[in-house]
């Protein structure tokens, strides 16, 4: 019976199709490389990414440090500026307006384009590739927070004004509250653009970060390392990701896309 | 229908509201939740142009009076319900509830709407406190009556469940409770038992029915159900739409406490086919 609990479970976390899905990616992986025989410069055997990770991991290290940072930074600007931005949209129907094509418009601008604008005004550091990180970032965001905080039940408003609340605690106990499903749809978008900016911007004009270090290593046709990198860009992101959405879960645990279905 | 014990003791407390209600109206008591609507009128600017929801509708409600509205859909009865609770504003005319004017959303009120609006995120009871949070009352001082109240209903066991654990029926009666837990002199309840299904809306409208007969409170209820209109009533109007009018104007006087078996007595039938007659008439003309 407990055994039987225990599979259950193991089921249940995504374990069971998880591990076969990635040893199965693994076993293709060496089957094109060993046994197609698929140059190594086009892609390295698993052996030799190994071998690169064991040889290069102090800069790996160093570098994926530096591309956290942007990540986290540029995350953090754009959730500073969207939800502010998300509140005026909310409140204010002038600014909603004068808003409104400014954002069909910048939505239609290419981001990545902008990136080499950014780095003539800020420079080579950290600071230009935070910046492109959130503006990729924030326009999903504002659209989700927007649509979110926008999406209050009229009548769930209506219940609120008779109980005589102040506009700021009819936000914070319920308006908020009804949101923090998109709000969270709308976090989980930006983490994932922003590690696309923080690489963009490292490969526009970086000298430090795992960007650079793919860039480097494809101009020296290390292509074990550039996988290196790559793998490591993509164990990142995901980690970000995951952790995103176990906030989600502990804020939003009471909403339905947060059940999984048993028995 | 098996009756908790306590009910019939609640005959002897609700014996003497007509005339309590009597003396209210005399002295005009600043206690007074009577709702007084005069002349009002309610248009709506749409695509198709302009449409009219209301117009020139006069009714006085006496203090602690239960009235249901009974009327097809598109009416205007739940809109006269957000005139009276000043959520939406008249287009001409007044109301004026226990003598003052609403021109803003009245809170002196427990409000029940067709959907239960319970937040997600927040157990059974904590939904119910959401109308003691929201006005800024100590919480703690009302989570005893919160647990009271579910009692009433049958909730004891599902205080801590979210919603989305409850079913239908659950939901909405926390939401009754959420309605009555600042013990407001005022409930306003539009179709709340609408979307739920026969058996269950029998058993919450006898629920509601022994809540509001010992508190005394102001009550219009907005229904398309004239039984439930009737069996829970003092005062029943009914409305047709095109011209909106208020057509019947009909005093229930079956004893109170009401029972389940009452709705198949003779009286109880009489007046439920004064309504229907009423609205058929007026269907085919």
């Amino acid at each position: 019976m407990s055994a039987r609990i225990g599979l259950r479970a193991i089921y249940d976390s995504g374990w069971f199709t998880m591990v076969p899905a990635t040893v199965g990616v693994i076993a293709l992986w060496y089957f094109t490389t060993n046994v197609l025989k698929v140059p190594s410069y086009l892609i390295p055997g698993p052996a030799s990414v190994i071998t690169s990770f064991r040889e290069n991991w102090p800069s790996l290290a160093q570098e994926s440090i530096a591309t956290l940072r942007e990540i986290i930074g540029g995350f953090i600007i754009s959730v500073a500026t969207a939800v502010p931005l998300a509140l005026l949209i909310i409140y204010s129907p002038t600014f909603e307006r004068f808003m409104n094509p400014l954002i069909v418009v910048s939505q239609a601008v290419p981001k990545v384009a902008v990136a080499p604008l950014f780095l003539v005004w800020f420079g080579f550091g950290e600071f230009p590739k935070m910046l492109i990180a959130a503006l990729i970032a924030f326009f999903p965001m504002l659209i989700s927070v927007t649509v979110g905080l926008k999406g209050l039940d009229p009548d769930m408003l209506d219940l609120a004004r008779s109980m005589g609340a102040p506009g700021y605690r009819v936000f914070w106990k319920v308006r908020l509250p009804c949101a923090l499903p998109n709000v969270f749809a709308g976090f989980k978008l930006a983490i994932t653009f922003s590690v696309i900016g923080a690489v963009v911007g490292e490969f526009v004009g970086g000298d430090h970060g795992i960007g650079y270090l793919i860039q480097l290593a494809s101009g020296a046709q290390r292509s074990d390392l550039l996988f290196a990198g790559l793998i490591v860009l993509s164990v990142m992101g995901l980690a970000l990701f995951y952790l995103v959405e176990a906030f989600e879960r502990k804020f939003v645990f009471w909403h339905h896309s947060q059940i999984t279905p048993t028995a | 229908m098996v009756q908790p014990s306590e009910r019939p003791q609640i005959a002897a407390v609700s014996a003497a509201p007509v005339e309590r209600n009597s003396v209210v109206q005399l002295l005009g008591s600043p206690g007074s939740h009577a709702i007084t609507v005069k002349g009002l009128s309610k248009r709506f600017q749409t695509k198709a142009g302009l449409v009219t929801a209301l117009s020139d509708l006069n009714l006085a409600v006496d203090s602690g009076q239960f009235l249901s509205v009974v009327g097809p859909s598109g009416c205007g009865k739940s809109t006269l319900l957000k005139i009276v609770a000043g959520l939406v504003p008249p287009s001409s005319g007044t109301v004026e509830v226990g003598g003052k004017a609403v021109v803003k959303p009245y809170t002196d009120v427990g409000i029940v709407f067709q959907r239960d609006l319970l937040l997600e995120s927040r157990t059974a009871i904590e939904n119910i406190l959401l109308q003691i949070e929201m006005r800024g009352l100590p919480v703690k001082q009302y989570v005893d009556k919160a647990k009271d109240l579910l009692e009433k209903v049958g909730l004891t066991d599902f205080s801590g469940k979210y919603p989305r654990e409850l079913s239908g029926g659950m939901r909405q009666r926390v939401s009754i409770c959420r309605a009555l837990i600042h013990d407001p002199p005022l409930l306003l309840m539009d179709e709340p038992f609408g979307a739920l299904d026969a058996l269950t809306r029998d058993e919450i409208a006898l629920d509601l029915a022994w809540l509001c007969e010992r508190s005394r409170k102001t009550v219009m209820f907005i229904t398309h159900s004239i039984s439930e209109a009737v069996f829970l009533s003092d005062r029943v109007i009914v409305m047709t739409a095109r011209p909106a009018a208020i057509v019947k104007d009909m005093i229930v006087d079956i004893a109170r406490p009401r029972s389940i078996e009452q709705r198949d007595s003779a009286e109880f039938e009489q007046h439920l086919h004064q309504i229907r007659e009423l609205l058929f008439q007026k269907r085919n003309s």
